[in-house]
């Protein structure tokens, strides 16, 4: 017979109540350890989370959930390929297929709430979209102003001049 | 949008929204040649963010706990910060650790030419042989270091320091040194290969090789020290093989099994004067342990200095590594020939190498080989030898500064391959010809006056 997992509140930002599992919110250590702190009170049902949109905590909890189905693969450094796809499961490759301000705020997510596969995965995507560009590149992907002046930038270029034989 | 604002910038998540600890991780995952070569780049900001130490020391050891995960190695990775790197030896380290230097698998047994495989390699790296060249080596170990305290008033004896950039615990005899299995210049083969009259017959062979002092019993022991060209290099592969008789070309003289130690050693051990420009470059160890006295001979007596010069060796080896812990012991490596070589003619044309792969990271100047066992007697009565034709040992060096950079660029020739050094601190070879020729002068007078 199925026992029910006990569920607890995660409160976004907003204030709206999301209902998790507790195997699945024990996946941020943030969470783990509040609910550690206050272990005597047992009618601890709510965890706030006054820095975490809805919007991102429904992503927050998708990840969780599924990475307890089928765990994400290690992301190895430095990246091998600029697609996520050919470096971890096509859930996860398409989980952070999203907007880069959506992915900067489940960076900052992933970091407050302490979930460690969530922020490798989604720096690893950030950096996916760095690697093998030109400073040009980089610059308009992430809307960068080149500060700066041409000779800064050449003296720049001459401190890392002896790696540029390759 | 009607969320909450929770950033500055109007409620929008931008890149400035990172903190420089997140960018660092992100980077982390960034090659580093990249990092070097286009973020820092981008921006200011981005200038900034990979400029300091810190950023490279946390680099390195991300990159330092992925490695040993992966390679099974724990993530014991506190010594990095203890040993002091500066950011110019981080980046280098972090280039290595990336996966930019070519792999064991990517190294050829068969050819000494491993160019083909550095492609991905800047050149300012300098991957390739840490050890010094066979000729350079030679020119080092012909130079006499006078001590501080040179003493020539009684015309007899005077303290000398002899550099090596390499010592064996025995060697049978002068002709027979350690340096002979380092390589040539240009084609590593092309100086081994000899016509070679023996008994009225012409053969090739090989000439030069290091051979242990005899031994009546099997399992004696013999260990051979190595330093690195430079003061601190990323090891990455050490390969070594036993002699085949050059005369009969029917034995190798083969040990039962090596065990490899690296070492990290503070550089006054390494350098006469670690205090000039250019300190440790090559690495040296004092052949001649502290307190031993020179004994002149007469003049023309040249082999009778060596013959001292090599019976001391084992002892100044033991000096050199007294009271220092290895960062690395290999377990036992043995070294197995599946069919003799007289039974073999491909082995009579190639004996294998014996590899070994250093575990990632793996950051020392010194590596000792020890020979444990002697499988082969040279004749029936004599006693049993362990014979080393060549060795050779990889890896990129520590640099400090884009000046050293420059400096092993000067070491290095169009072929990639270390060129002869120069000799420096040229006064102390002249003052010890100056006592040379002053002290056989006298003598002369004074058997001619007698």
């Amino acid at each position: 017979m199925d026992v029910e997992e006990s569920t607890i509140n995660l409160v976004s930002a907003e204030g709206d109540s999301s209902p998790v599992p507790l195997s699945v919110a024990k996946m941020s250590e943030l969470v783990r350890s509040m609910m550690d702190e206050e272990a005597e009170d047992d009618d601890v049902k709510e965890i706030p989370l006054p820095n975490v949109k809805s919007q991102v905590l429904h992503k927050v909890i998708e990840f969780c959930e599924h990475h307890l189905k089928e765990p994400m693969t290690e992301i190895e450094k430095p990246l091998k390929s600029n697609s996520m796809s050919d470096v971890v499961q096509k859930f996860y490759a398409d989980f952070v297929d999203i907007e880069q301000v959506l992915l900067f705020e489940l960076i900052l997510a992933a970091n407050y709430m302490d979930i460690k596969p969530l922020l490798d995965l989604t720096c690893a995507t950030v950096a996916s979209m760095i690697k093998g560009k030109t400073p040009e590149d980089i610059r308009t992907t992430f809307n960068i102003t080149n500060d700066f002046s041409p000779e800064e930038e050449a003296q720049v270029r001459e401190e890392n001049k002896w790696c540029e034989e390759a | 949008m009607d969320d909450k604002h929770m950033y500055d910038n109007g409620g929008c998540c931008r890149h400035e929204n990172l903190s420089e600890e997140l960018w660092m991780q992100i980077l982390s995952y960034v090659p580093v040649l990249e990092i070097l070569q286009s973020c820092c780049r981008v921006s200011k900001s981005f200038h900034r963010l990979v400029i300091p130490q810190s950023y490279w020391l946390f680099h390195a050891e991300a990159l330092l706990q992925d490695t040993r995960r992966r390679h099974g190695n724990g993530d014991d990775w506190s010594w990095l910060e203890r040993i002091h790197l500066n950011d110019h030896q981080l980046q280098r380290l972090c280039i290595l650790l990336s996966g930019a230097a070519p792999t064991h698998d990517t190294m050829d047994d068969n050819d000494d030419n491993d160019d083909d495989n550095n492609n991905n390699l800047p050149a300012g790296l300098y991957y390739g042989s840490r050890l010094m060249n066979r000729s350079g080596a030679e020119a080092i170990r012909q130079r006499n270091y006078a001590s501080n305290n040179n003493n020539i008033q009684d015309g007899t004896a005077f303290e000398i320091h002899r550099r090596r950039v390499c010592l064996a615990s025995s060697t049978d005899n002068p002709s027979e040194l350690l340096e002979n299995v380092l390589s040539g210049l240009g084609n590593n083969h092309g100086e081994f290969l000899q016509n070679l009259a023996l008994f009225g017959l012409r053969q090739r062979g090989y000439q030069k090789w290091w051979s242990s002092k005899p031994s009546r019993v099997q399992d004696s022991t013999d260990t051979l020290l190595f330093t690195t060209d430079c003061p601190l290099a990323v090891l990455s592969h050490l390969k070594w093989r036993p002699l085949l008789d050059p005369f009969t070309r029917r034995q190798t003289y083969t040990w039962h099994y090596a065990l490899v130690k690296a070492y990290r050693l503070p550089l006054h051990k390494l350098d006469p004067e670690p205090t000039a420009e250019g300190a440790g470059f090559p690495c040296t160890v004092d052949a001649l342990p502290n307190g031993y006295r020179h004994q002149r001979t007469r003049p023309g007596l040249v082999s009778d200095e060596n013959n001292q010069s090599t019976r001391q060796e084992g002892t100044a080896l033991k000096m050199v590594l007294e009271g220092e812990t290895p960062v690395f012991e290999s377990p036992r490596l043995p070294y197995t020939l599946l069919q003799q070589p007289r039974q073999n003619r491909t082995l009579q044309r190639n004996i294998p190498w014996q590899h070994l792969v250093f575990p990632p990271s793996l950051i020392a100047n010194v590596v000792t080989v020890t020979l444990v066992g002697k499988n082969s007697r040279q004749f029936s009565h004599s006693g049993f030898y362990a014979c080393v034709e060549q060795v050779r040992l990889e890896g990129i060096p520590l640099l400090k500064t884009p000046q050293e950079a420059a400096r092993m660029g000067d070491m290095m020739n169009d072929d990639g391959q270390p060129q002869q050094q120069q000799p420096a601190r040229d006064e102390n070879i002249y003052l010890n010809d100056l006592i040379d020729e002053v002290i056989n002068e006298r003598r002369i007078n004074e058997q001619q006056n007698a």
